[in-house]
């Protein structure tokens, strides 16, 4: 599969944050997942892509072209969806799609029409009057039918409720394997992650802890309950994020190795890794 | 055409519009015209100030457009306003020179030296206001401040080289139509000022928005 962005040493230096050598890249049809707790560098990174702020330095290639010298050929070929549409509140969809339109040679109006159909929206609404929900699938709309390849998804399904969050994971499936449409989809909401994403990126302090597949992020890991007296000096230099409860403890323990006597084991979600992980950063 | 549609359907609010009609205060007899054209920056202000709290900008960057284009679409916008400004200008300047020989007590009369006049104190506006904004594409207030202080000091040259300089005083000073024609000059050299100010306001602006993390 080809690569449809690839993002090089990303750098980006702040007074107080330091987004520093991300790397990594989105293959063509495949949902990639942005973890990472605030202020780790997501929202940087994608601002970063879509040239909202200078990095420092690095490079990121769409298409193969870098995006310095084609910043508008990125966002023709790209949607942005923000978990808020935060522009122009007093205005109804209807003007806001009149003009938006005007800077796609291929939007499609037909599509458009169709994706209001689909998502109940009434276009003569002001954008205030969208529920959060409806604002994600507005913009959903207007990506979809200027013909994105890419979706830049900002925390899309915060606001969501759980009927519409899985049908616009079923929506994003779809789109990837029928249409090709690639996602970067960036999310404190890891269960949905584990419903769709091909891949992970972790961000860790402005890093890149792992970019790896979903599978490649969980299944080296499952989580390990049980009693303090059986952490023995061994068990614990195996143990990752541990925490010990009322004489209880749980941590990460690799996968490939035997359950401990005594202990109890059950599978890690992306979820339970980034916390474990994160407790480990918190510790050290 | 699309950025500028998209700054008239978008950005443009009637408040702009409105002081347009402000050029009717050159039928006010004794009046400093000049200020005039200062509600046409007061509404520019005013404009720029909407666009930024609708979050015009985080819009703007979603479309396939540079940050070049951005800024060349609000210099479209505006330089647009300024002519509206000085064509509506025109007919309430003809009728004031209908009222024959009424004379402006306080400056200068309403005639094609003082649209040239005027043209160079937008340009001022223009070198001033735009750059300091497109800094960080955030702050108006000082950009605005320092820029009427600017036009402010601007009318003062003006209005006292009015009655210092004896081509100002004896043929930018009336209404008469011979006179008119030999403020030709001022017009041009007015509209060519304008347009070197503007140019190089939009020069810098780009550089430094090019420059500014959003």
């Amino acid at each position: 599969m080809t690569e449809i962005l690839t993002v090089r040493k990303l750098c980006k230096h702040y007074p107080a944050f330091e987004l520093h050598d991300v790397s990594f890249s989105i293959r063509a049809g495949s949902i990639m997942g942005l973890i990472g707790r605030n202020g780790a560098g997501k929202t940087t990174t994608i601002k970063s892509l879509l040239r909202l702020v200078r990095p420092d330095g690095g490079s990121v290639e769409f298409l193969g072209q870098p995006v310095d010298e084609h910043a508008a050929a990125l966002r023709r070929e790209a949607g942005y969806v923000s978990g808020d549409l935060c522009y122009y509140p007093r205005k109804r969809l209807s003007q806001l799609t009149a003009v938006t339109r005007s800077f796609y040679p291929a939007w499609d109006d037909a599509r458009y029409e169709a994706l209001l159909r689909r998502f109940s929206l009434d276009s003569s609404k002001r954008v205030c009057e969208l529920s959060a929900g409806m604002k994600v699938k507005y913009q959903l709309a207007c990506a979809l039918s200027h013909g994105a390849r890419l979706l830049i998804l900002d925390e899309p399904t915060s606001g969501l409720d759980p009927v519409s969050r899985d049908d616009l994971l079923e929506l994003l499936r779809s789109l990837c394997e029928r249409d090709g449409v690639s996602v970067l989809f960036s999310t404190h909401i890891t269960s949905d992650l584990d419903a769709c994403a091909d891949d992970v990126t972790y961000l860790q302090n402005g890093t890149v802890a792992q970019s790896v597949s979903l599978a490649g992020f969980t299944a080296p890991w499952k989580k390990l309950t049980g009693s303090e007296a059986a952490l023995t000096p061994a068990l614990r230099s195996a143990l990752r994020g541990l925490r010990v409860h009322r004489g209880e403890f749980e941590a990460l323990y690799p996968s490939d190795l035997p359950c401990p006597a005594g202990c109890r084991e059950e599978l890690a979600d992306l979820q339970t890794v980034m916390v474990y992980l994160e407790r480990e950063v918190e510790t050290v | 055409m699309t950025l500028l549609k998209k700054e008239w359907k978008l950005v443009m609010m009637p408040v702009p519009l409105l002081f347009l009609l402000l050029s009717a205060l050159v039928l006010v007899p004794n009046y400093p015209y000049y200020v005039t054209f200062f509600y046409t920056t007061l509404g520019i202000f005013l404009m720029m100030q909407s666009a930024r709290e609708n979050r015009d900008l985080y819009y703007m960057a979603l479309l396939p457009v540079t940050k070049r284009d951005m800024v060349r679409a609000r210099f479209l916008l505006v330089l647009s306003v300024e002519a509206l400004q000085v064509l509506v200008c025109i007919p309430f300047m003809l009728l004031r020179a209908s009222y024959g020989s009424v004379k402006n007590a306080v400056g200068i009369e309403a005639n094609v030296a003082f649209l040239g006049l005027s043209l160079v104190l937008l340009g001022v506006f223009n070198r001033i206001f735009f750059p300091m904004h497109y800094k960080n594409a955030y702050d108006l207030g000082r950009p605005f401040l320092l820029s009427s202080i600017a036009l402010a000091l601007g009318v003062l040259v003006l209005e006292t080289l009015q009655h210092l300089l004896p081509y100002l005083k004896d043929v930018c000073d009336s209404y008469q139509a011979a006179d008119q024609l030999r403020q030709l000059p001022v017009l041009l050299g007015g509209l060519l000022v304008f347009s070197l100010l503007s140019v190089r306001s939009f020069t810098l602006s780009v550089r430094r928005f090019e420059k500014a993390d959003l």
